[in-house]
């Protein structure tokens, strides 16, 4: 028994009496990070998840399916009434008018959505990267902050969840100086990415571009099949 | 004091962010790097910690939740690292600080007092980024099983049996070590 108190006061003893604080430079880093990054009016801020909800809040009464849940029931009643007779908005019903054989249009599949991103890049060059989403999932997308250097092995792709917001992934992937303009294909089923860079002839050393992608929900990185192909 | 802080830096005051990160830095830093054991990586998890503070402060709901949250984001981007970066200079180097042949019955109270930090040092490092983690939030920042199940999003239950059997690995790791040296001076 005092064995354990003894070493538990051990314990106890070697994690406080270290005083450390933090450099400078690191205060100095994220202030910059504010300054450049100045506070944007959000229209949808009430609607974002709190970071420290509990967990039963991102079920059936976190806000955007409440919301969701409210405006069905609007558009149910609304067109009940309509289809009903108690509302009639129409006027008379017109004479049907005979028409020539109908022709068959294709029903028009949902335009893919592309965002502009202007990529951070280490050394201070240009890079960007244009995303085709036909997903519909994904809400937004930016620049996330590569650390010097080539990281990722492998494939060249790394995707990863963003630690504190789950409806972020996280995409790195290794450059090379001369690749400027990139290509990012989120397939319709949300699961697949094809990311495109320019190929670079000759000796370049290879440092780490990082995109954030934000979807509408959230999303497990270990689910999506991630390519990088260069062009 | 601090809530006012927090209100205002949601809604975008940069001198309010100043004062706020200027009150908590030192307190997630020593969080951060007891789990690192590394300055440099330790530097980079509290920079990415308070640079997501300023993005995500909007969506914070109730400003007195501020202390809580900040825990939970520099322990998720300190575990992160540690795992990402595996066996790193903070991960598993073992730096001895007394040579082999060191007569530690006979060394004074200081010495012995370095070989106990030595011991529980390299105990510590060879735990799971999670469990240096909450033996961390619970020894530096204080904090009991509810506050840590609070901080974690995670069951009560679940931050209690968490910390004991971090307890329990750290003691494991001194007795093995101590284990060792009592091998190694018999062979000697």
């Amino acid at each position: 028994m005092t064995m354990f108190d003894e070493t538990d006061r051990r314990i106890a003893t070697w994690f406080t009496d270290e005083t450390v604080r933090v450099p400078e430079r690191t205060i100095d880093a994220v202030l910059a990070h504010a300054r450049a990054h100045p506070r944007r009016r959000d229209p949808l801020a009430t609607l974002r998840r709190d970071p420290m909800a509990r967990p039963f809040t991102a079920g059936l009464f976190a806000p955007v399916p409440l919301l969701a849940a409210i405006g069905l029931i609007v558009v149910a009643v609304l067109g009940g009434a309509v289809v009903g007779g108690v509302l009639d908005l129409s006027g008379p019903a017109p004479l049907p008018v005979p028409s020539a054989s109908p022709i068959a249009t294709p029903s028009p599949s949902p335009s893919p959505r592309i965002i502009h991103v202007d990529l951070v890049e280490v050394a201070g060059q240009d890079a960007s990267i244009d995303i085709t989403d036909r997903s519909g999932a994904l809400v937004d997308a930016e620049t996330g902050q590569p650390a010097d250097g080539g990281s990722v092995g492998g494939r060249g792709i790394e995707l990863a969840n963003d630690p504190v917001d789950p409806m972020v992934i996280v995409v790195t992937w290794t450059g090379t100086p001369c690749d400027t303009t990139h290509a990012l294909e989120i397939d319709a089923d949300g699961r697949t990415m094809t990311l495109a860079r320019p190929r670079c002839e000759g000796d370049a050393i290879p440092r780490d571009l990082q995109l954030r992608l934000r979807f509408r929900e959230a999303i497990d990185s270990s689910a999506i099949a991630a390519t990088l192909v260069t062009e | 004091m601090q809530r006012d802080l927090v209100e205002r830096a949601a809604r975008g005051d940069q001198d309010a962010f100043e004062a706020l990160v200027r009150l908590s830095a030192n307190r997630l830093f020593a969080i951060a790097y007891r789990v690192l054991r590394d300055h440099h990586r330790a530097e980079d998890a509290v920079q990415q910690t308070l640079v997501s503070i300023w993005d995500e402060l909007p969506r914070l709901r109730d400003p007195d939740r501020f202390d809580a949250w900040s825990y939970r984001v520099v322990t998720r981007h300190s575990v992160a690292l540690a795992k990402r970066e595996g066996r790193g200079p903070g991960g598993g180097a073992i730096v001895r600080l007394l040579p082999d042949d060191a007569d530690v019955s006979r060394a004074p109270d200081d010495i012995g007092s370095v070989v106990q930090r030595d011991e529980i040092e390299r105990g510590f490092r060879s735990l799971k980024p999670d469990q240096r983690a909450i033996l961390t939030l619970h020894h530096v920042a204080g904090l009991s099983s509810p506050e840590i199940a609070d901080v974690l999003g995670i069951p009560v239950g679940t931050a209690g049996s968490r910390l004991h059997y971090a307890t329990q690995a750290l003691r494991a790791a001194l007795d093995a070590d101590a284990r060792l040296d009592t091998t190694t001076e018999r062979s000697a």
